[in-house]
């Protein structure tokens, strides 16, 4: 998230206008050029009818001056989202709401004689719980007859993904990582299994699509001139899609710590002691914004948030985060925004320059950070040493929360089960040395019966 | 032979439906497959939205009569 003053690195392509910040506060510059499509957004009363159904971001008009005077129409402040994602760190229901929601917007927009001219997922922003559409310049006045310029775009960002999802594998949703416009249609096609072509809305969205790209790549046709879809027709077009994205399912079991809580050798005497420490502990220090590292299903961020505190639960198991949105979702905690992160490989700064989305820790730091059971992870599987760590932590956080696990449990030991044990300073010793580098000691408690230390550490001034 | 009916689906749509030029400024590009598969598949969907219609057009007619058969017969 841009803190301080200027443009956001993110926001340039589309010349309706752009976002700043000014004094920490985000606004959005309206183009002169984008005039006539902001008043009918206004006019129609899209915008009032969206923002209180909760799919579009609220705003004021700004009274202050553009950035930009030239060829500025007006500035308006957004309201801001707590927690910026991206489509890469969601579950597949994530995607899928997202998706839905892009879908509802545009229905309602021509109910209202408008359209969206972009359907990037990136547009979409998780507030409350739900999916809203943070873009207010995604609108443009409906011509009939003129096809829907973001369909492809749609197929890309939302269908081609979650149609990998449910029928290829769940971990090709991290193609849109690597391909920042949404997956390209030949290779969605491409990898989908061949059963995907006998489902129609797959089949005409996803597999001919792809190949009427190809065959028009080298045609010279003036795309600018196809007309033809009528509004009956588009409607036809956004209800397919609503329903092929409606039917794409994905079951989250099976993965490696969806069943953690149920196999864990926790007896519910010490689960409970732990709960009440950490309750504690964020009680002391009353946060605002908590980050639950290896979250697993949000056990603990349950507790961060019934504190009140935006939440974001990161893990990096699809399956985990899948079961904690829709749990999360059913529960009512609208501040637990459950994201997919390899804390190994967190997300990095992408497209343009490297600032168009922003790496996981330049959208810190956060007050508290919870590491419960996740030390020996980094330490262990992925061979991180424990001054590294400390070094991790404070980077993203002003207070830390973290339980040492030792050698001697099963959990570690089932870790070093599969590999030769070159973890000789892996001990509570050299534990508590690396982090007294980096962090103060506030409290320190064991949990009964479970050879576990919890500790509240608060970062140092550097 | 697909790519004869794919030329030629895609050219009768061009010559049929160029009827009057963008006026407002689309700043993603749509792709030109993309726009001529979306008019074929969107005319079909569409034709099927307004049979739809038209067949609950149909059956509220029908329906409407029967009621007012049986409220005359009371």
């Amino acid at each position: 998230m841009n803190k301080g003053n200027g443009i956001v690195p993110g926001s340039f392509r589309d010349p309706s206008g752009f976002l700043f910040t000014e004094g920490g506060v985000l606004y959005r510059q309206v183009n002169r050029q984008y005039r006539d499509n902001y008043d009918a957004l206004v006019e129609s009363g899209l915008l009032e009818q969206l923002t209180g159904e909760g799919f579009l971001v609220r705003h004021d008009v700004a009274d202050i001056p553009a950035p930009v005077p030239e060829t500025a129409y007006l500035v308006i402040r957004p309201e801001r989202v707590p927690f910026i994602s991206y489509p890469y760190e969601w579950s597949f229901s994530q995607l899928k709401d997202a998706a839905l929601a892009t879908l509802r917007v545009q229905n309602a927009a021509l109910e209202r004689g408008l359209v969206l001219k972009d359907a990037s997922a990136y547009n979409i922003q998780f507030a409350g719980g739900r999916p809203v559409l943070i873009d207010t310049l995604s609108f443009e006045a409906y011509e009939e007859g003129r096809p829907w310029v973001a369909y492809r775009q749609f197929c890309q960002h939302f269908l081609a993904p979650l149609a990998l999802a449910a029928l290829a594998d769940i971990r090709l949703m991290q193609l849109l990582r690597v391909y920042i416009d949404g997956v390209p249609l030949d290779l969605a096609a491409a990898l989908l299994p061949f059963r995907s072509r006998l489902r129609f809305g797959l089949l005409t969205h996803l597999h001919l699509h792809a190949r009427s790209e190809k065959h028009y790549e080298v045609k010279s046709v003036d795309a600018m001139e196809i007309r033809g879809v009528t509004r009956n027709a588009l409607l036809g077009l956004i209800g397919s899609l609503e329903k092929t994205v409606t039917k794409l399912r994905w079951k989250a079991a099976g993965t490696e710590w969806a069943e953690y809580y149920e196999e864990t050798n926790y007896s519910s005497d010490a689960m409970e002691r732990k709960k009440s420490l950490v309750s504690d502990y964020l009680g002391r220090v009353k946060p605002g914004v908590v980050w639950d590292l290896g979250a697993n299903t949000g056990v603990f961020s349950r507790i961060a948030a019934e504190g009140g505190a935006l939440t974001v639960s990161m893990d990096n198991d699809p399956a985990c985060v899948e079961r904690n949105y829709l749990d999360s979702l059913e529960c009512g905690y609208g501040n637990i925004l459950p994201l997919l992160v390899d804390l190994a490989n967190p997300s990095p700064g992408t497209g343009w320059r490297n600032r168009e989305r922003e790496p996981l820790l330049s959208r810190g730091p956060a007050d508290v950070a919870l590491a419960l059971a996740l030390v020996h992870h980094l330490a262990i599987s992925n061979n991180v040493p424990f001054t590294k760590l400390a070094g991790f932590f404070s980077d993203l956080c002003r207070h830390l929360v973290i339980e040492f696990v030792p050698k001697s449990d099963s959990q570690v030991r089932r870790l070093l089960l599969s590999r030769e044990d070159v973890f000789g300073e892996y001990d509570r010793e050299h534990f508590e040395a690396a982090f007294e580098e980096r962090f103060a000691l506030e409290a320190k408690d064991e949990i009964p019966g479970t050879g576990r230390t919890l500790y509240l550490m608060r970062k140092k001034e550097e | 032979m697909r790519q004869r009916i794919l030329n030629g689906v895609g050219r009768s749509f061009l010559l049929a439906l160029s009827v009057f030029r963008l006026t407002s400024v689309a700043y993603i590009g749509a792709g030109t497959g993309s726009l001529i598969i979306q008019v074929v598949l969107a005319s079909m969907l569409g034709a099927a939205v307004v049979t739809r219609i038209y067949w609950q057009r149909i059956k509220e007619f029908f329906s409407r009569n029967k009621e007012e058969d049986s409220a005359h017969g009371e």
